[in-house]
């Protein structure tokens, strides 16, 4: 065999590196092995998200009806996490109105809350019987926030016509872990 | 009688080929569009909706910014103007004036860069193969799925024809231009700062003499960027807010943990598996930037296997910086395909992926970019109108 040149080797290096750091967390399944590298990653992402400034998500437009706007963010909590806790900035519909954000997983809605002029924590107790983990996307639960605003046809209009920024915040989401 | 150069003609023949079919593609993907609305619910495009369709996703940040120039409140984990980088909207606040309204402006923008990034990609690989290579790479280029934010107001389209001119300008030895566009790159958007790195590390390794000399240049490459701190701090008291903010998406990069997650690929992989469970918007943008990935980083490795070092300095500095700072998929489509868009279409600089897609199988790519752009436009179209 002829000898490499160090570029090949590096070549071979790399792309053995991608094929283990690819395939085989995705591949190997075995439940005990892996969620103790789940775990150590969901408890990478609970300081992640708990810290201030982190977890900061935002609502991004997904349509408009003349009565209503709905924002929908969503985002991934890590497996093992028994309940989930939001604070939300006070929405900034547009023309005012009724204001409430819906937490859901997996389909189906978990909690709702009117949001109130001052940010408080909500919390959300994630379902954790088997058809329902069945199913999530491991490691991650992904989980969906949508905000509604209730509007008149007019400031609808007129907020999509000035093209204007409208949404509500997530201003924090902590992660309370499940106890095995 | 002055002989011309064998295959000029036919080159401008391309070009203009390459635009039509751009101009072409806008216009069936538009029609499309309002073919579904109309279908769907029976809207017809008025001035309301047209506007709604085109001011997707960021758009209207960036069309924020055109109208109100920047504001910053010092809340760095707040979604705000000052992360959009400014020579986009600058243009759409320029043309605004001539042609009235701003989403029409800034449309007129992104087709109008799409072609100019599909000229000088097709110059660039015609310089680096011949010209029937170029014409298939290039139709590509216009058929990749992420080439459906030419038609938004996005500044997609003009990173790429900026970077792309960089690309060409170093090729055809003008290297002050090159510097000079990849730096007007990095006002457009911050990806193509990596663009400016590869072109600086290639070059100095390439030429060590006189190197140190040519440092100011290396820095002209990022003169966007840097433009772009000066006059945040000039009119909102803070040159640095939009790295700030960007941070506080991306969360900070702590190495080395992190760093290595981020190369993983693995978020993109579980979503490749998600796809299963429940295809739909999300998991397809998942699965799709996953392939794009892993297409971007087999690429790259057969690239450094044959030691093709111009493209792999090139497109793997912008491979190296998405995969660490786009650890997880955002809320926008094709966020990875997107980002990396550029940076994928210079790796058939390398000989290695043209011959790669010279192949049988390879003819099909066209087809499947094109058949995949249009389920884009059918599954946006349908989200338009929510119940």
């Amino acid at each position: 065999m002829r000898r490499l040149a160090w570029h090949q080797k590096l070549a071979l290096a790399l792309a053995a590196w991608s094929v283990l750091a690819i395939f085989v967390p995705a591949v190997v399944q075995t439940p005990r092995a892996v969620s103790t590298l789940h775990a150590y990653l969901a408890g990478l992402r609970t300081r992640r998200y708990a810290g201030a400034g982190w977890g900061t998500l935002y609502a991004t437009p997904a349509g408009f009806t003349l009565w209503s706007l709905r924002w929908v963010t969503s985002f991934d909590i890590p497996q093992g996490t028994s309940a989930v806790a939001f604070r939300f900035l006070p929405a900034t519909c547009p023309g005012g109105g009724a204001e409430t954000a819906t937490v859901s997983a997996a389909g189906a809605e978990l909690a709702r809350w009117a949001l109130g002029p001052d940010p408080v924590w909500h919390t959300v107790f994630l379902p954790a019987s088997a058809p329902v983990e069945e199913a999530y996307r491991p490691p991650y639960i992904p989980v969906e926030v949508a905000f509604h605003c209730t509007l008149s046809p007019a400031s609808g209009m007129s907020a999509l016509s000035e093209n204007r920024h409208v949404g509500a915040a997530l201003t924090g989401i902590r992660l309370i872990r499940r106890v095995p | 009688m002055t002989a011309r150069a064998p295959g000029q003609a036919s080159s401008r023949v391309d070009e203009r080929r390459l635009v039509g079919f751009q101009i072409f593609w806008t216009v069936s993907l538009f029609g499309l569009c309002a073919l579904i609305l109309y279908l769907q619910a029976g809207q017809t495009l008025n001035r309301a909706l047209v506007s709604h369709v085109v001011s997707e996703w960021d758009a209207r940040w960036y069309l924020m910014v055109a109208a109100k120039g920047y504001t910053w409140n010092g809340i760095a984990t707040q979604y705000q103007d000052v992360a959009f980088f400014p020579l986009y909207p600058l243009l759409v606040a320029g043309l605004r004036f001539i042609v009235g309204s701003p989403q029409l402006a800034g449309v007129m923008l992104s087709v109008a860069f799409q072609c100019a990034a599909a000229v000088i990609l097709y110059r660039i690989y015609a310089m680096a193969g011949g010209q029937g290579e170029a014409r298939r790479l290039t139709a590509l280029y216009l058929l990749f799925p992420a080439g459906i934010f030419s038609l938004f107001v996005y500044p997609t389209s003009l990173m790429n024809a900026l970077g792309f001119f960089a690309v060409y300008a170093y090729m055809k030895g003008w290297r002050g231009w090159a510097f000079a566009a990849a730096g007007a790159a990095t006002a457009a958007g911050p990806a193509l700062v990596a663009l400016t790195v590869g072109l600086a590390v290639y070059d100095a390794v390439t030429k060590p003499e006189g190197v140190l000399r040519r440092i100011p240049l290396y820095l002209v490459g990022f003169w966007g960027v840097a433009l772009f701190g000066v006059w945040l701090g000039v009119s909102v008291g803070a040159p640095l807010a939009f790295n700030t903010v960007q941070v506080a998406w991306h969360g900070p990069v702590s190495l080395p943990l992190e760093v290595v997650r981020s190369l993983t690929l693995s978020p993109f992989v579980n979503g490749l598996l998600s796809f299963v469970r429940s295809p739909a918007e999300r998991p397809l943008m998942y699965v799709q930037d996953t392939l794009v990935a892993m297409a971007f980083l087999a690429g790259l490795l057969y690239l450094v296997w044959r030691g093709e070092w111009m493209p792999v300095l090139l497109a793997g500095a912008g491979f190296v910086v998405l995969m660490v700072f786009n650890e997880a998929p955002y809320d926008v489509p094709l966020s990875f395909s997107r980002l990396a868009y550029p940076f994928l279409f210079l790796l058939p600089m390398g000989k290695g992926i043209r011959d790669v897609l010279e192949r049988r199988w390879a003819t099909w790519l066209p087809l499947a970019f094109a058949v995949w752009s249009v389920a884009w436009v059918v599954i946006w179209c349908r989200g338009l109108w929510v119940e």
